[in-house]
């Protein structure tokens, strides 16, 4: 191996950016040439060396930002393409949560029909008397809309993508299409610094995670309505026919949406928190 | 808004919402701010490259995937902004005068000791040694020190092939070494 192909890499090297076979390349002849290893030595000490003279501390006046704006505002003001407008994070988001909410107004409607009324006094339910949840109808939709052009044979992986993508979340929603999913737990995840409230569910065995809703929400909770259940708080808010329903238990905050009444929302937000309670009691 | 990642900004910046576009200014101004010093040499022009760098910024944000990462995109459009003036400057002058710099840097780095060790002392020889190299493989060095990119960034950044960055930074540390420690033995990549 001649050593010019060895020193053309030996930044790369340094910086543990070479491949692993040509890492291994560069390792065996250093073991055997004095002059590379010297020159990789050389390398070491310039590079550190020169890197810290080249780098500056120096602060833009305060004035700066101000001639920056001034500059920008002056600017001709321009119509954004189509695209741009469309892709507003707004919109995606808008466009997740109807479809997380419409998933929700069914969890919630069939849990209503089969479990006790709003606020019951027994608030300790037992898990296994929950109803198993038939989604097998709106998980249909909900995939023809996810995946749209794949629409008979949804890739699980171009779904998630795309769940992700139009909702600028991790979506690790899978699996809705089978009548046999079972509501487990809920909690609380950060993704990209914002928490995000999930409900956790059992599908054949396997736990499968539906992210409900972004927590941005969460930062402005006092201009909501309160409702109260055994001393918790729960904050309410309705807007159209979309209700949200943020709650603390204990360190952590939840967040449920559905095309439902508040009451009704309210109703399965208390069953949620008795099967906390129970698993807490449980555990 | 703080807590808005750089790419919503972006987006919602591209609609023409002036205050995410004036968040975006106030999380790069300090990195684009030394990058455009490096570059350009002195404070003067580092202060309208710049301008000139967020309003290429605020000009290209239609064009921008939100997909996509900020930073590097952001880098790229400073990056070449930078090459572009510092090539127009070349064309209208022979040297670039560099004694402002040296006193308005001493002066807001007393606090940083690496910085009086490394830089106040040299500051002017560096400044001269990063002036001879062409405005591309300067621009390649001088990401690569401040923003303290790894290779691959860089390279995502510039829009280059991961060997072309690395030889360009090679390039420039062997040339930088030959002026800046020329007791010391040459290199020969």
């Amino acid at each position: 191996m001649k050593c010019k192909w060895v020193q053309d890499r030996m930044l790369l090297y340094l910086a543990d950016e070479l491949e692993r076979r040509e890492a291994a390349r560069v390792v065996s002849h250093l073991e055997r040439c004095e002059v590379c290893t010297t020159t990789l030595e050389e390398f070491v000490e310039s590079r550190d060396t020169l890197r810290d003279a080249v780098r500056t501390t120096a602060q833009p006046p305060a004035s700066l930002d101000a001639r920056i704006l001034e500059t920008v505002k002056a600017l001709p003001r321009r119509r954004f393409p189509w695209p741009v407008r469309l892709s507003d994070w707004n919109t995606m988001r808008v466009l997740s949560l109807a479809t997380g909410a419409a998933l929700l107004l069914l969890v919630g409607f069939l849990w209503g029909r089969s479990s006790r009324p709003l606020l019951p006094a027994n608030r300790t339910e037992v898990v296994s008397e929950r109803p198993m949840l038939d989604l097998a109808a709106l998980a249909d939709s909900h995939l023809v809309w996810a995946s749209n052009t794949e629409k008979h044979t949804p890739d699980k992986k171009i779904l998630i993508e795309r769940l992700s993508r139009q909702s600028g979340l991790r979506v690790t929603a899978l699996e809705m299409k089978e009548n046999a999913l079972r509501l487990k737990d809920g909690a609380i995840l950060q993704i990209k610094q914002v928490p995000v409230a999930t409900l956790h569910y059992d599908w054949k065995g396997t736990p499968v995670t539906l992210a409900q809703a972004d927590g941005m929400r969460l930062a402005q909770p006092t201009s909501l309505p309160e409702m109260r259940d055994h001393g918790r708080c729960f904050l309410i808010q309705h807007k159209g026919d979309l209700t949200t329903i943020l709650w603390c238990e204990g360190t952590d905050n939840f967040v449920l949406m559905a095309r439902v009444s508040p009451p009704q929302l309210f109703a399965l937000a208390c069953q949620f928190c008795a099967k906390l309670q129970k698993a807490e009691a449980a555990g | 808004m703080s807590h808005l990642p750089d790419e919503v900004l972006a987006r919602r910046a591209a609609t023409g919402k002036m205050e995410y576009f004036e968040e975006l200014l106030a999380r790069y101004r300090v990195r684009v701010y030394r990058l455009c010093y490096r570059m350009a040499g002195n404070a003067e022009d580092a202060e309208d490259w710049t301008q000139e760098c967020f309003v290429r910024v605020y000009q290209q944000l239609g064009r921008y995937n939100a997909e996509r990462p900020f930073t590097p995109w952001l880098l790229k459009v400073v990056s070449n902004t930078c090459v572009n003036l510092a090539r127009a400057r070349s064309r209208r002058e022979s040297r670039v005068q560099v004694g402002l710099a040296t006193e308005e840097e001493r002066a807001s780095s007393q606090g940083d000791p690496q910085h009086r060790t490394l830089a106040n002392a040299e500051t002017e020889e560096i400044q001269e040694a990063l002036e001879t190299l062409s405005p591309l493989v300067r621009q390649t060095l001088i990401l690569w020190a401040q923003e303290d990119l790894t290779f691959r960034e860089l390279g995502e950044a510039l829009g280059v092939p991961l060997p072309t960055v690395s030889a360009r930074v090679q390039r420039a540390l062997v040339h930088l070494r030959e002026r800046l420690l020329p007791g010391k033995k040459r290199v020969k990549p």
